[in-house]
Formats: structure tokens, C-alpha cells, sequence
């Protein structure tokens, strides 16, 4: 008997074309058109550092190991807000040392989000920091110096989408 | 060379049997025959043998019904096979997929180095900033605005 005649291509091509649609399907891309607002969630922590004692605030315990590089021995969670933005929407922030905070979401590219940053003083305009960066999802990025108090200010930014 | 051709041998009953014997011969063996019973039993012999062989032999002639289904069964298989263009078809999907599947294999070890933070502009007017990269990829980046008396190690 011939034994190509009944070896099961057909069979093999079907699993190899329902293996693929499956992955296609549950791929991040797919995921991705799913949420096609590109809506992404930050949560920001505001932290307060200083030297008053030797003490990092549980609540860091994920970014403990970056902190305790820095110059200070104390760090104590403030405050943390949650904000939502679809794409092209801006949130503005009043933070602790009044402080501002502007947030926009440019939506997503290759699996991160674009986000634009302006951190300045609530008052005053000779000084700011505006930055673009391209976040992955979970991702964790600290901005930190303005002063407040004894100390300095750290934003602590989360991304989810 | 008549005499040896009457007797009643079982080579001479064969041939008797198979009509090769001249009718001279043919006839003074049939006048022998009845009075030869092992002469007789040879011959029935040879009759059941034929017999036997004549069926089998019916039993494997091809048949035409037989024939005709077999051709169109072969027919339909024809018909059935898929044509030149589906087959390609098949082929390149079925590759397309493969290919889709090692992708999706190894495209997951590319987004693993490819997890982190990308600044793409900044611009500060404090008196000065420092980026500080994480050693590791379960690092946190890090920018750091000197704010007059603010400091970083």
C-alpha cells in the first residue's frame, strides 16, 4: 500500500492554520485593537524624602531597591492618585510643595504609551521639565527632586493599559 | 507404436482425456476403458481435477460489473482531488501559519528586552537634571531634577 496516500496532511495543515488564528487572537496586538480608545491608567505616588530617619515606607517596598541608591534615609508615602486618560486627553495635577503636574496620553505605539510630562512649580514659570517617553505597561519611572519641606518631592508613575 | 498408444497408461488416459489421441488410438482406448476399473477411476479423476479448476478459474475472471466499479470509484477519486490552485492555496496558508506560530514564538523574547522606558525628548529649566538608568530590567528609571539644595549619589 502506498503509505503518502494516507499520511494526514490535511489534518496537520487544519492544526497548524487553528494554532495560528488562536494566536493571533490572544497575541497583545489583538489586545491592543480591542482597546482601541487607548485608554491608560497612571497611578502616582507622591513621596516625600529626607533625612529625619532611617525609614522607607512599606508601601515602596516595588521601588525600595532604586531608593535606597539615593542620597536620603527617609521615604514616606503622601499621596496616591489614579488617573484615567484616553488618548489625547491631558490631566493636570496639583501635587504636595505646590507643585504641578500635567499628564497628557498620545495614545499607544509598538506596545507603550506615549506620554508627555510637565512637572513645574505651582507659582512660579522660569522653570519646568517637560518630557515625551514612551512607557510599557506596568511599567514603574520616578521623577524626583523638587524641593518640599526638609526634603525633596518624588513622583512615583505607573502605567496601565 | 499403435499398442503403446492403446495402453492403458495414466499418461495415454491424460491424453486421451485432453483429446491429443488420433481417433484410431482414441477408439481401441474407449474399448478398453470398460473393462479397466483403475482405467476408469483415472478418468473420473481427471474429470473432477477440470472441474475444480474450471471454477476457479470462472471465479477469477474480472467480471464487468466488477470492472466498471472499480473504474468508477478511480472516476470519483479523480474528481474528488483537489484542483492545482487549492492545493497551492493550502500550501501557503498552512506555511503562513507556521511562519506566524515561530513569531509569535520568539516574539515574546523580543518584547522581554524590549520592556523598558524610552525617552524621547526632555527639556528642563531647573537648574539641572540627570537620568539614572536601572542596572537591571526589574529597575525603575529615574529622572532627577536638582532643584538648588537638592543632591543624588
Amino acid at each position: 500500500m502506498n503509505d503518502k496516500k494516507f499520511f494526514p496532511w490535511r489534518s496537520i495543515s487544519l492544526i497548524i492554520v487553528s494554532v495560528a488564528l488562536t494566536l493571533l487572537f490572544l497575541s497583545p496586538a489583538a489586545g491592543q485593537n480591542e482597546s482601541s480608545n487607548e485608554q491608560c491608567e497612571i497611578t502616582l505616588r507622591e513621596i516625600v524624602a529626607d533625612n529625619s530617619g532611617g525609614e522607607i515606607d512599606p508601601a515602596l517596598k516595588d521601588i525600595t531597591k532604586d531608593l535606597k541608591k539615593l542620597a536620603y534615609s527617609s521615604y514616606r508615602l503622601e499621596q496616591t492618585s489614579r488617573l484615567t486618560m484616553r488618548k489625547g486627553e491631558k490631566k493636570i495635577q496639583e501635587l504636595l510643595g505646590k507643585n504641578r503636574l500635567e499628564l497628557t496620553n498620545d495614545g499607544l505605539e509598538e506596545g507603550k504609551v506615549r506620554l508627555k510630562v510637565k512637572l513645574s512649580p505651582d507659582s512660579g514659570k522660569e522653570k519646568s521639565l517637560e518630557t515625551t517617553m514612551r512607557v510599557p505597561d506596568g511599567y514603574t519611572f520616578i521623577i524626583a527632586g523638587p524641593a518640599y519641606g526638609g526634603g525633596v518631592l518624588f513622583l512615583a508613575f505607573t502605567t496601565k493599559f | 507404436m499403435e499398442n503403446k498408444k492403446s495402453e492403458l497408461t495414466e499418461e495415454t488416459l491424460g491424453r486421451y482425456y485432453d483429446g491429443e489421441l488420433d481417433e484410431a488410438a482414441r477408439k481401441e482406448l474407449e474399448a478398453r476403458i470398460p473393462g479397466s476399473p483403475e482405467a476408469r477411476a483415472l478418468l473420473e479423476r481427471h474429470k473432477s481435477i477440470s472441474s475444480l479448476m474450471g471454477i476457479l478459474g470462472e471465479s477469477m475472471e474480472a467480471d464487468e460489473l466488477t470492472v466498471r466499479r472499480n473504474w468508477d470509484k478511480i472516476a470519483l477519486s479523480l474528481e474528488k482531488r483537489p484542483g492545482r490552485f487549492r492545493r497551492r492555496l493550502t500550501y501557503w496558508l498552512t506555511l503562513a501559519a507556521a511562519a506566524i506560530i515561530v513569531i509569535f514564538i520568539y516574539d515574546p523574547l523580543h518584547r522581554t528586552s524590549d520592556n523598558e522606558l524610552v525617552i524621547e525628548s526632555i527639556d528642563c529649566t531647573y537648574a539641572s537634571f540627570m537620568i539614572l538608568r536601572p542596572e537591571t530590567q526589574s529597575g525603575h528609571t529615574i529622572i532627577w531634577i536638582n532643584d538648588d539644595h537638592s543632591t543624588a549619589n
